[in-house]
């Protein structure tokens, strides 16, 4: 029976026009009006051809590779230069140094220059990389430490081009308006409270769960379809590279599965649609903050630990990599995160509502 | 022996220790049209919304069909049609649309679905409206669609709560007629009104209610016999002696 309250739910939300047409064409329209800027702000990030990072490296699993990744740096601009003693700090004020990295067994420490942000930046995602492929090869091969090494040796690295800012931020624009699509439920939530729909429900044998789909399915619904038209239609317009459109397309899905539960668990606990659309708008800013939507994630100032809070940091790392590179070690990570906010959301919000119901006043 | 559709007993509401609906017992037989009377805040929404389940009473038991309601929610919620005092439909749905979405509350669906929407337009004298938004309706032509969302799964009882508020004589007398109508082909109907004549024009037996307890019940006349020996009293009459006349000024 929830097929009728799905379908007549799916028209509610398709006739509140504005909320349809902001999801639709509010990428294309920020994509249009920022294309400028964004280029400036991804072109203040530009580098040198070349720049220096100093080294010391200590019961490491890249030592006996250093050669290798001395070339795959050299490729990618960093000229690697071992310093076995002194202060980090010290070393990059004496010898002109962009960053410093101590390398010690499995970890290491990035020490980045003041002046040379980008530099530092791409150092860390340059030796993220080096010790991730390490890690990668060990575990493929279950192999110790020892055998390890000689696996490195074989492997290229995936060093990430230059990132098109019309690329980026396309992409990342459309994941960031999709998570906050649950404001095109606006409608038929408020058509629910106004005219006191709810308590219809209740003298109904309808559960909280199935009534909790047939909202959840159709607002699902549109956001996908205006998702959808919206990347086909910045495709054409501005170009935007999607790399490997089925995954990418699965990540983009997830990420709105998980934040339109998180929005509609949000109005169950807040009951008032209001404070609902202002908490999720807040709190997707500052996972969108936090994980690459404003600044990229490439050249954030943020901890690697706080980013890696943020579903955006993960979903936008995924989708950016997989336009570039045409793949992505996180790309899993995404999937995880919004699947599990997804299943949490979900659960709070039935059980929510099952506790409200038993104990109606 | 009459069959009991509805059997209320010792039933309680208290908010804040204050008490609502105050071990309120009532029995109502099939094929009654039973009026609940009572000034505002005399707690006759609270015992409506107790007896669908709506609001959970704070002590006491409401059977319907012979069955204790929580223990047979599913069961017996299907048999009751319930029309709130406010206007429970869609603006943004056709009247058809609004119609489809609440009668397949109750498990009807494909066609047997398609001529309950059907019948339930036909009989509130909307069909040729079915496909406008019920945003552009008159208060009364609401009123209608509401009635007609509420009894297209032809439920044996039905809980009408101030079904005539705020409209106009034409569309009052028609849903008049309409619960008649129902009562006839054999639904027992629950009616809540502040419209003495109303009451008196189509109710069998006539409960009245204040502070949560009913002090009076009866037919039309044993209600008047009780008050006056008067031929001419009037249900307002009777109604203003048992329960005062004192404003109640009661806040939602």
């Amino acid at each position: 029976m929830i097929r009728y309250l799905i379908k007549n739910n799916f028209k509610l939300i398709f006739r509140n026009k504005l909320a349809v047409i902001v999801l639709l064409f509010g990428p294309a329209l920020t994509i249009a009006l920022l294309s400028n800027a964004m280029d400036s702000l991804m072109r203040s990030y530009e580098m040198p051809d070349e720049f220096k990072v100093g080294y010391r490296s200590s019961n490491s699993v890249v030592n006996e590779n250093i050669g290798t990744i001395k070339d795959e740096g050299t490729d990618a601009g960093i000229i690697l230069i071992e310093y076995p003693d002194g202060e980090p700090s010290e070393l990059i004020k004496n010898n002109d140094l962009s960053a410093f990295v101590d390398i010690n067994g499995s970890d290491y420490t990035i020490y980045k220059s003041g002046d040379h942000k980008t530099e530092g930046a791409a150092t860390e995602y340059f030796i993220d990389k080096v010790m991730k492929n390490g890690i990668d090869a060990a575990l493929d091969n279950m192999a110790p430490r020892t055998e390890m090494v000689s696996d490195i040796k074989e492997t290229k690295l995936e060093y990430m081009p230059a990132v098109n800012a019309t690329d980026y931020y396309g992409i990342i624009y459309i994941v960031y308006f999709s998570c906050c699509g649950m404001i095109c439920a606006t409608g038929m939530l408020s058509s629910e409270k106004k005219n006191g729909i709810e308590r219809k429900y209740n003298v109904s044998s309808v559960s909280p769960f199935r009534l909790y789909l047939a909202r959840v399915i159709p607002t699902l619904g549109v956001i996908i379809i205006c998702t959808l038209i919206e990347a086909i239609l910045t495709a054409v317009l501005f170009g935007i590279h999607w790399g490997s459109p089925l995954l990418s397309a699965l990540i983009v899905i997830m990420m709105i599965v998980a934040f339109t539960s998180f929005g509609f668990m949000l109005y169950d606990i807040s009951q008032n649609i209001a404070i609902t659309v202002i908490a999720l708008f807040a709190i997707i800013w500052i996972l969108g903050y936090l994980g690459g939507s404003f600044e990229t994630y490439m050249y954030s100032d943020f901890s690697q630990n706080i980013k890696n809070i943020s579903a955006f940091y993960h979903a936008n790392r995924a989708l950016v990599e997989l336009s570039c590179i045409g793949r992505s070690s996180y790309a899993a990570s995404s999937l995880v995160f919004s699947g599990s906010i997804t299943v949490i959301c979900a659960i709070v919000t039935v059980t929510i509502e099952m506790v409200r119901r038993r104990g109606r006043n | 022996m009459d069959e009991i559709i509805l059997r209320t007993t010792e039933l309680t509401k208290k908010y804040n220790n204050k008490a609502v609906v105050d071990d309120l017992s009532l029995e109502i037989k099939k094929g009654e049209i039973f009026g609940l009377l009572g000034p505002n805040g005399a707690g006759k929404s609270t015992t409506m919304n107790m007896i669908c389940s709506i609001v959970r009473p704070t002590a006491g038991k409401v059977e319907l069909f012979g069955k204790e309601l929580n223990a047979n929610k599913k069961e017996v919620i299907r048999r009751i049609g319930y029309i709130p005092q406010d206007l429970a439909i869609h603006g943004e749905l056709k009247a058809w649309e609004n119609a489809e979405l609440f009668i397949s509350l109750y498990g009807l669906k494909g066609n047997v679905l398609k001529k309950a929407v059907d019948r339930s337009l036909e009989y509130v004298g909307l069909s040729d409206r079915r496909n406008e938004f019920s945003k552009n309706f008159s208060g009364g032509m609401k009123r209608r669609l509401n009635i007609a969302c509420a009894i297209g799964h032809e439920p044996e009882l039905l809980i009408f709560d101030e079904p005539t508020v705020g409209i106009d004589p034409q569309s009052r007398n028609f849903i008049l007629e309409k619960i008649k109508e129902s009562n006839e082909n054999g639904a027992t109907v629950i009616y809540t009104s502040h419209y003495m004549e109303e009451v008196e024009a189509i109710c069998t037996r006539i409960a009245i209610m204040d502070n949560g307890r009913i002090i009076a019940c009866g037919t039309s006349s044993e209600l008047k016999r009780s008050v006056s020996d008067k031929q001419d009293i009037t249900l307002e009459e009777v109604f203003l002696t048992l329960t005062g006349k004192k404003l109640r000024d009661i806040s939602e």
